[in-house]
């Protein structure tokens, strides 16, 4: 029963964030609608894509992980048959769906235009760019569970946010000059920044289930 | 046997400036409890604790026979659960709310679910936040009613209500109290309520068990008499004795220890008894806390 319940749990947060979902769905793909006409459209295209994978994270980690708690839901859904660890692995399985239905759908729509018409350094940008996004993400799932707190959640969002801009404009401007360096899209410094997104998201989403498996109270 | 619907052995869980201390309680199965204490009494703590949303420090609990917090999933499966200050999701209808609660519960009834949708005068199709704070009250208790729960956890439910939704709240769940497997704990600050349907009294203070106990044997054991006394006088106070009020030749005894020979021993000690009366259990509450605090020098 209590797997089920789980199961339920998150389609109800799917359910409550459908429209969010899909409006990330529908401006990403009209952003890339816009930058695949290339020149000053390829910018603000890439730029609208961004800011709609970065809006879905900020809506999903203060209404789907915090307003739970704040408007007191949480203790409706505490009362159900769950255990507190079940409900964590519940809400971040949600938050983690909501924001990854999206991203796959964009991420594969930006990979299957670049095979057809881009080269093997555009996959490996937009697989690292990509990457960035999901990691961010994470750490605000992190931050939330942990902390409980919007104060903290908006640091979060702010530090996240302010890093992408930072990453775009320095380090994925390197790694593609390094890659073409070395004749090679996919170089080793790509495969090391892919290696340490995937250790930021294995880390975040660990110390997320650590902390509520540690925690006495709940509410 | 049934297992008791809950039972606490001294149960510790403190805070910084607060702690439940020492608290042992326990509800067989069919008994209404109502559980009165002052606001930050310790009544919502130990709701909390009893629902497995707070682990205690110390003690154990166990709730229709399953260990907490460790096997709450378990025992949540036969809980219903309604706080004042706990509220569904906003932007969905009571109607998805129903069919939510509804595929995680085998046991909900459908057609007791729409019975109480007829009485409550609500309607499926609204959304919760157009819902009014009466409306919101009635939507938990319907969510949790129709489940047919063998522990019903209500921690303050009326409050914030108008007199005619509290009747109609109080009024289902005196329905519900015909099932005599069903046990109930009510946390209240409105002793009227607690009186009304409750068959167990637990008061709790500054997180202390105060007195807990039937609530037939404590209306009858407490009692306000008059007396005409003479002016300077010694006076005799038997145990059980909480206040006396002296005003010229009249005195007030409150006792929490009546019994008929308590009026002839006050005519043997010179004392004329011109009114006994029976309390409130508003006021025995008042009282008791109030002679609980005095004894412990607070």
């Amino acid at each position: 029963m209590t797997r089920s319940v789980v199961g339920r749990l998150i389609a109800k947060d799917l359910y409550l964030y459908r429209w969010l979902i899909a409006g990330t769905i529908l401006a990403g793909v009209t952003s890339i609608g816009v930058a695949a006409r290339g020149g000053a459209s390829g910018t603000i295209g890439g730029i609208l894509l961004v800011t709609s994978v970065i809006t879905l994270g900020v809506f999903l980690s203060i209404h789907a992980l915090l307003s739970e708690r704040q408007s007191k839901a949480l203790l409706f859904v505490l009362s159900l048959p769950i255990s507190p660890m079940q409900y964590a692995v519940a809400k971040i399985a949600a938050s983690l769906l909501a924001f990854l239905i999206p991203w796959t759908a964009l991420t594969g729509l930006i990979v299957g235009l670049e095979l057809t018409y881009g080269s093997a350094g555009d996959l490996a940008f937009t697989g690292i760019l990509m990457g960035f996004l999901l990691a961010n993400f994470c750490i605000l799932i992190a931050v939330g569970m942990v902390t409980g707190s919007e104060f903290w959640a908006v640091v979060g969002i702010l530090v996240t946010n302010t890093s992408v801009p930072v990453f775009m404009s320095i380090a994925l401007p390197a790694l593609r000059r390094a890659g073409e360096g070395q004749g090679a899209a996919w170089s080793p410094a790509v495969a090391a920044t892919l290696g340490a997104e995937a250790a930021v998201i294995a880390l975040s989403l660990g110390i997320a289930f650590y902390v509520q498996a540690r925690r006495h109270d709940h509410v | 046997m049934s297992a008791p619907a809950f039972e606490f052995e001294r149960v510790r869980k403190a805070y910084r400036f607060f702690a439940l201390d020492d608290l042992s309680l326990r509800l067989e199965p069919g008994q209404i409890m109502g559980l009165v204490g002052p606001n930050g009494a310790g009544k919502t703590t130990l709701i909390r604790l009893l629902m497995g949303m707070v682990r205690q420090d110390a003690g154990t609990i166990r709730v229709l026979g399953h260990p907490i917090p460790e096997a709450q999933a378990l025992a949540k499966r036969d809980i219903g659960f309604v706080s004042h200050d706990m509220n569904l999701f906003g932007s969905a209808t009571l109607a998805w709310h129903m069919g939510f609660v509804q595929s995680i519960y085998p046991g909900w009834d459908r057609e007791y679910a729409t019975r109480l949708l007829k009485r409550f005068y609500l309607h499926p199709e609204q959304r919760i936040r157009a819902l009014s704070t009466g409306e919101r009250v009635k939507a938990m208790l319907l969510l949790v009613l129709a489940r047919r729960p063998r522990l019903l956890v209500l921690d303050e439910p009326t409050a914030g209500l108008d007199p005619v939704a509290r009747h109609e709240a109080l009024a289902e769940l005196m329905t519900v109290l015909a099932d005599e497997e069903r046990s109930i704990l009510l946390s209240s600050n409105n002793t009227h309520d607690v009186e009304q349907i409750s068959d167990q009294i637990t008061f709790v203070d500054r997180g202390r068990l105060v007195e807990s106990g039937d609530k037939e044997t404590f209306l009858d054991r407490w009692r306000r008499v008059a007396l005409d006394v003479e002016e300077g006088t010694e006076f005799y106070t038997p145990p059980g004795v909480t206040s006396v009020t002296r005003t010229g030749h009249t005195a007030v005894v409150v006792t929490n220890a009546y019994s008929p020979e308590l009026e002839t021993l006050y005519a043997r000690s010179g004392a004329t008894v011109r009114e006994v009366q029976r309390l409130t259990l508003e006021e025995i509450f008042v009282a008791t806390v109030l002679h609980n605090r005095k004894e412990r020098g607070e």
